[in-house]
């Protein structure tokens, strides 16, 4: 390993710390903005880790994988979220949380613990220079299944299903060299979901008044609006 | 030897004096991002000067506390100065009297002593304040004990002098996950524990809602110009904690000399500096929590601590 790529290994380290903070940040956050923000931030996050890894390995498909989500994360999605729903959706606060921030909090550290635990088996075998992104990544992946299940309204959850998938593409970029045309097919999906979505909710919306789709369980009968 | 002298004495003269204005800058800034002018960076000084010319007067029946818990306020931040690494990189006479533990415990220690005078001043609004500090302060606890776990993990040790040469051994010690998300939680911390946004508005004169002002509403003359004076300092000593211990340890005295020791001053005003454009931007772009939030914030800062600590192990 070169000297430019010893000192990048530390570097990708140090973007894995903040990637996890981003997604704690992604949690704990109650406006829907806030969730916005923080989703960017852990895609360019993102994007800086598979550039690294990139440099580090010398291999041009993670160059190709990076320019992807940058294009599909970091700008198409949000730009889209803006475009489509109208201020009145974005800037709205979620006063009602099926678990309190605190007790969140607990819980994303229990969540944290445990990914830890569950990948020391696999570590020894871990590509050199990227161990951080198996624990970060599984650990992304688990916070942001706790996100989407304790969160009510539809754009939020799929702010964070859309950080799962961050997660597993910040796993996944460090164990394959996979070809780009995954990952592009991987990115285009992305923002196929947030279309579909992001109409749904704005549906969603005209109809009922509200995105809390937690409230949509009980039917309505006969109730005109 | 006599080097050794002058750079402590140098080093408490340093904190002394350069507190306040430490703290006009950053209140200057403060209002300069919110578009207004602001006081000049001076104005701390002249108000310790007016106060400390000012006569005092007691609570009858306020006891002996009232008269000791500015002093011992004032001195807490002066004795963990001779702890830490103001200016220099090799350790002077008191490095190894006591660790970063102790530092909090001896910042706490004046902590505690000025909420009991607020208490036994017997006015409501001095107590309601200091029960909410004793809050804070009680939340942030296990914070600190948990950034010091994770830095004497990564350090092998609490003294910051070892601290401080433990983060440039190498650039895998610099860049590891758990120092940048202590680093974090020590930042969160440091808000907290001297009464900034989000936690509490230091330029808030609504009693009701004060946390870490209201303590000192009953003092007057020369005790509330050291009340003053000591929480200039107590925010100095966390941000020279900050700064030199754990970011940027760079520009430490190595040798000793007229001009190397204006060198180490002028960095470690550039470090401040940058630290206070820290505070004042965050300051700028959030709004106070309301007290019941204060939890989640402190959360968020526990969480991250313990993570640092977790994620160290691993990344070795």
């Amino acid at each position: 390993m070169g000297f430019v790529s010893g000192a990048l290994v530390p570097v990708n380290a140090f973007i894995g710390a903040l990637f996890l903070l981003s997604t704690i940040l992604l949690m704990a956050f109650r406006q829907v903005e806030g969730y916005m923000r923080y989703f960017i931030w852990q895609s360019v996050l993102l994007v800086l880790s598979t550039a690294d890894l990139a440099v580090i390995r010398g291999s041009p498909n993670l160059f190709i994988v990076a320019v992807i989500t940058l294009a599909a994360k970091v700008i198409m999605i949000p730009l889209l979220l803006r475009r489509v729903l109208h201020d009145e959706l974005r800037t709205r606060r979620e006063v009602e949380l099926v678990i309190n921030t605190q007790a969140s909090l607990l819980v994303a550290l229990l969540l944290s613990v445990m990914a830890y635990i569950l990948v020391i088996p696999v570590l020894p075998f871990a590509p050199s220079g990227a161990a951080v992104n198996l624990p970060v990544g599984l650990d992304v992946l688990l916070i942001g299944m706790y996100t989407l299940a304790i969160r009510r309204e539809a754009v939020p959850q799929m702010l964070a299903l859309m950080a799962i998938d961050n997660g597993v593409f910040y796993a996944g970029v460090s164990i394959t060299d996979s070809p780009a045309i995954i990952e592009l097919a991987a990115g285009l999906e992305g923002v196929m979901v947030v279309v579909v979505v992001t109409i749904l909710a704005r549906t969603i919306a005209q109809h009922i008044g509200s995105t809390a789709v937690g409230h949509m369980a009980t039917l309505k009968e006969g109730e005109s609006r | 030897m006599p080097a050794a002298i002058l750079l402590n004495v140098l080093q408490v003269a340093l904190v002394l004096g350069l507190s306040p204005l430490l703290r006009g800058v950053l209140n200057r800034l403060v209002e300069r991002l919110q578009s207004k002018r602001g006081p000049v960076i001076w104005q701390p000084y002249r108000d310790l000067f007016k106060l400390w010319h000012k006569t005092s007067v007691e609570h009858e029946g306020a006891s002996f506390i009232r008269r000791f818990a500015p002093y011992a306020y004032f001195i807490a931040p002066l004795i963990v100065t001779m702890l830490i690494p103001v200016l220099t990189a090799f350790p002077l006479f008191w490095a190894f009297m006591g660790d970063m533990v102790a530092a909090g415990f001896i910042l706490g220690f004046g902590g505690f002593f000025l909420a009991l005078a607020a208490i036994d001043a017997g006015d409501v609004y001095g107590a309601m304040g200091a029960s909410r500090t004793r809050m804070v302060s009680s939340l942030a606890e296990p914070i600190f004990v948990i950034v010091f776990f994770a830095v004497s993990l990564t350090a092998n040790s609490t003294i910051p002098y070892v601290v401080t040469a433990h983060w440039i051994s190498s650039a895998g010690a610099f860049f590891a996950p758990s120092h940048l998300l202590l680093l974090a939680a020590f930042l969160m911390l440091l808000l907290a524990e001297t009464g900034r946004i989000p936690v509490d508005n230091p330029s808030g004169h609504f009693e009701l809602a004060m946390i870490d002002e209201a303590r000192s509403l009953d003092f007057a003359g020369r005790p509330l110009a050291l009340v003053k004076w000591g929480g200039y300092m107590k925010f100095m000593v966390l941000g020279v904690v900050l700064t030199n211990v754990l970011v940027a340890p760079w520009g430490l005295l190595t040798t000793v000399g007229p001009v190397p020791i204006v060198l180490a001053v002028a960095v470690l005003a550039l470090k401040l500096l940058v630290l206070v454009g820290l505070v004042a931007a965050i300051e700028g772009s959030l709004a106070k929590l309301r007290l019941y939030r204060i939890q989640e914030f402190l959360g968020a800062a526990f969480v991250t601590a313990v993570l640092a600590l977790l994620v160290q192990p691993f990344h070795q």
